[in-house]
């Protein structure tokens, strides 16, 4: 640890008081080597096709450059009913996304730390975190066959009971939801570690302070547990605005179908569909533009909030 | 020690991404002429991902016996059509391209991004000496071959498959009307039909609007090629390019559809089956009792299913009659030209390329084979009347298996087939069978030459039946799509047929629709009968 603090700085100190030193030395050229691939990663797949937003103001096809079109794939977009149903599809899933998959992690985590017997936390604890690794498509394909009204076990248990099948994947008014708990059941393991680690560094003296007091469970956990992990939730909480729209696009893509895409349709998936699959590029671009934009926007409101409102004044940027 | 390692780390790192960046070049083979192709299919072997040391045993075979360079480019199935548009946008991909789906075709010919075969190879011999049906087919617009026909075959009807093993256990008849067909798509999924004691039947199954064409052709309203939509020339409006969606009786097609959905009789999946596979799936474990599919499968499904249960039987029926219609767009006797293989308008050498393709496959009976059938000599060689033997690998257990030798070479009424058409195996195995496949063959051929003489069928006067104007090649994604999801919605009791019509109606117009139709129209010197406005 030794040799890194030679090199790098702590964290805050300011300019007058770091020492003039050479950039690449025989110690650092290494740790730039070992960053240099992911470097040129992010330049190649984020800063180099930039330019490429331009697409949206262009008719562009597969033979290239045709010429102008100023704002006419945004006037298209606009006045598509598709589009705007994407559009009111993924803020109903972001909603739900804020309001059932964040903080299920949380809630997860506060629950699994209260949890004594170390082989059951553990095991708990690995199986939960274990779906995270499984690739969207497979998550999928394994939730349409358990739902299927032909094999699927929910089904059997439903006609077991002597109910009728439901065909769940067909009703549009249960997809949102059904999506959610996918998104729940895929990330609270993995999501929670962060927040396990937050908490096995709040001090344990804390709580017993708190015992003293007369705090019971519940009211360690409000007053000592949750104001040590709010600086990680807000952290986590502002930086998910980064990227709002993340997320969706895998499992909706797989799920969606004709009956309904009335409620699956979003907007990540609308530009799929227009830009690749119906190779309207300049359209695709303008739908992406515009999905930047909202991100973008999000972002610095959510940074200028919680500047002006959190209690240390502190944003991201 | 610790420096050195890191050193030696950071410069792996650095030099797997380098190798990453570059990718690895396919060495050239000297001297010799290079074809470049990128396809889905090649042989016998399936898709990219199936047979790979069948495939790179081929190629050097090939190009030692061919003395040419043959590159191949594989992409992959689900997104072949994306990847092709984008990888001309990049500008990435040259040569000749196998495409699929003709209005794609036309939209990439239309925009500049393939060129017009004709003027490359209009003097070649083997052009010339092709039959003039397969020259003049349906890649040939305006004049311009856009595209060079992968196939010169019998065009195969899709027609309706029905158990018939579960109708004589129910004591009904092979259904002929639209009528009779809900009745025993009831009895299929209510009454036992397999006498299994359980409710484990359902009528039948489809994947979307392709598996059930014949759902709308009883209702006199024709679909595409491949039941996408239903802008067609119309053999019931005298074969100008219409909407059938707008027309009256689509409201009778629809409420079918709903009727048979909401009672259980049509599979509660079938808007979610992402592929023909799992349709023919659910045939073939005995859970549907019908499906409309390519006309060959009553005979493969009996074949397969007769091993586990001989009383297994399907028939074709090639109509389903109604108060609407009694005759039936099929191309049945008609000859199709697969797919067309189209030319990047930037390809160096383009001719050379193009007569390359000409004479390597069509000049030479063993490259047209091979093609199809891998490495002569090894995987196939001609019998004593130059039929195809198939010779023992790892298919067909062992055992030769004779093919029909057909050809442009031979041609004979069975199944001439250009090389670089793959083919199903459906045949492998023993003479027996072999000869058993091509009785089917000739079955097949009798059914659509009856649907001809008895009036059951249109003659229709070539496969591609949409319209070939840009203004269509445009929307069409948009229109394959509104017209599912309007199905989809009446048929799944979402919205009412009228309602779903209405919205179809609504964003057509929208989508410029009215202009395309007058456009495709004009065309042909006819006028439009559909209107979208109100």
């Amino acid at each position: 640890m030794a040799q890194f603090e030679a090199v790098v700085p702590p964290f805050g100190t300011t300019g007058t008081a770091r020492k003039k030193r050479r950039i690449f030395t025989a110690r650092s050229i290494p740790l730039y080597l070992m960053i240099l691939p992911a470097m040129v990663l992010t330049i190649m797949f984020q800063y180099i096709p930039i330019p490429g937003r331009l697409i949206a103001f262009m008719d562009f096809r597969t033979t290239g450059f045709q010429g102008w079109v100023g704002f006419e794939h945004f006037r298209f977009l606009f006045n598509t009913a598709y589009f705007w149903n994407a559009f009111r599809n993924t803020w109903r899933f972001i909603f739900l996304g804020y309001l059932f998959v964040f903080p299920a992690p949380i809630i997860f985590a506060l629950l699994l730390n209260e949890i004594k017997f170390k082989p059951f936390k553990k095991a708990v604890q690995t199986l939960t975190v274990l779906p995270h690794f499984i690739n969207w498509v497979v998550v999928s394909t394994i939730f349409m066959g358990i739902l299927s009204p032909r094999f699927g076990y929910v089904n059997d248990l439903i006609r077991a009971l002597g109910g009728q099948p439901v065909f769940f994947l067909s009703l549009p008014d249960l997809f949102p939801w059904l999506l959610t708990f996918l998104r729940i059941w895929k990330g609270v393991g993995y999501s929670a570690i962060i927040y396990l680690a937050a908490l096995s560094g709040v001090d344990a003296e804390l709580y017993e302070s708190a015992v003293i007091d007369g705090a019971g469970r519940i009211r360690q956990t409000l007053a000592v547990t949750l104001p040590a992990l709010a600086p990680t939730i807000l952290v986590l909480f502002v930086l998910s605005f980064s990227d709002v729209f993340a997320g969706l696009f895998e499992p909706v893509l797989m799920l969606k179908n004709p009956m309904i895409n009335a409620t699956a349709e979003i907007l990540d998936t609308y530009i799929y569909e227009v830009g690749l699959e119906r190779r309207r590029y300049g359209l695709g671009a303008a739908a992406g533009l515009f999905k930047a934009a909202i991100s973008m926007s999000l972002l610095l409101t959510v940074n200028w909030v919680s500047k002006r409102f959190s209690s240390e004044r502190r944003g991201i940027f | 020690m610790k420096k050195v390692t890191l050193l030696l780390l950071s410069l792996v790192l650095v030099a797997t991404t380098s190798v990453f960046a570059t990718g690895t070049q396919q060495a050239a083979t000297a001297g010799r002429p290079i074809l470049e192709y990128t396809t889905l299919f090649y042989f016998d072997s399936g898709d990219p991902t199936e047979n790979i040391d069948l495939k790179e045993e081929f190629i050097p075979w090939f190009n030692d016996y061919f003395n040419v360079d043959l590159r191949l480019n594989y992409l992959p199935r689900p997104d072949y059509p994306q990847l092709i548009s984008m990888r001309l946008a990049a500008q990435d991909i040259s040569g000749i391209i196998r495409h699929f789906g003709g209005a794609h075709a036309q939209e990439l010919f239309s925009e500049g991004s393939t060129m017009d075969w004709l003027p490359l190879i209009q003097d070649n011999p083997n052009w010339l000496k092709l039959p003039e049906g397969m020259r003049n087919g349906e890649w040939m617009r305006d004049g311009k071959l856009i595209g060079m026909p992968s196939a010169y075959a019998p065009g195969r009807n899709f027609v309706r498959h029905i158990r018939k093993d579960w109708l004589d256990n129910l004591g009904l008849d092979v259904p002929t009307t639209i009528e009779e067909f809900y009745e025993v798509m009831r009895a299929f999924t209510e009454d036992d039909p397999n006498r299994s004691g359980q409710n484990d039947t359902v009528g039948m199954t489809t994947r979307t609007t392709w598996l059930m064409q014949d759902m709308f052709h009883s209702f006199a309203v024709p679909l595409n090629h491949v039941g996408a939509h239903a802008i067609v020339t119309d053999p019931h409006d005298g074969m100008r390019f219409n909407d059938g969606m707008l027309k009256p009786q689509m409201v009778d097609a629809l409420q079918n559809l709903a009727d048979l959905y909401r009672n259980g009789y049509l599979d509660p999946e079938a808007f979610v089956i992402t592929g023909g596979g799992p349709a023919r799936e659910r045939i073939t474990t005995g859970y549907a009792g019908s499906l409309y599919d390519w006309v060959h499968h009553s005979w493969a499904w009996n074949a397969s299913m007769q091993r586990n249960d001989p009383n297994v039987e399907f028939v074709p029926i090639m109509g389903l009659t109604s108060k609407h219609a009694t005759q039936f767009v099929n191309p049945g006797g008609m000859y199709g030209v697969g797919e067309p293989n189209v030319m990047v308008a930037w390809t160096r050498n383009a001719k050379e390329q193009a007569n390359l393709l000409l004479d390597t496959f069509l000049g030479n009976e063993v490259a047209y084979w091979s093609g199809r059938f891998g490495v002569y000599g090894k995987y196939w060689e001609f019998g004593p009347n130059r039929e195809i033997v198939r010779l023992p690998w790892k298919f067909n257990d062992g055992v030769p298996a004779y093919a029909p030798g057909p050809s442009i070479f031979s041609t004979n009424d069975i199944e001439p087939i250009f090389a670089l058409w793959q083919s199903g195996l459906v045949f492998q195995g023993n003479e027996a069978a072999s000869t058993d496949f091509v009785e089917r063959e000739r079955g097949i051929a009798a059914l659509t030459a009856e649907g001809l003489a008895s009036g059951l069928y249109f003659q229709y006067p070539d496969l591609d039946k949409e319209p070939r104007v840009e203004s269509y090649t445009s929307i069409a994604a948009d229109i394959r799509r509104i017209f599912l999801e309007t199905v989809t919605m009446a048929t799944t009791g979402q919205m009412t047929p009228q309602e779903a019509i209405a919205s179809y109606r609504q964003q057509m117009r929208a989508l410029g629709a009215q202009r395309m139709l007058d456009e495709a129209n004009a065309l042909i010197g006819k006028t439009s009968s559909t209107v979208y406005r109100y």
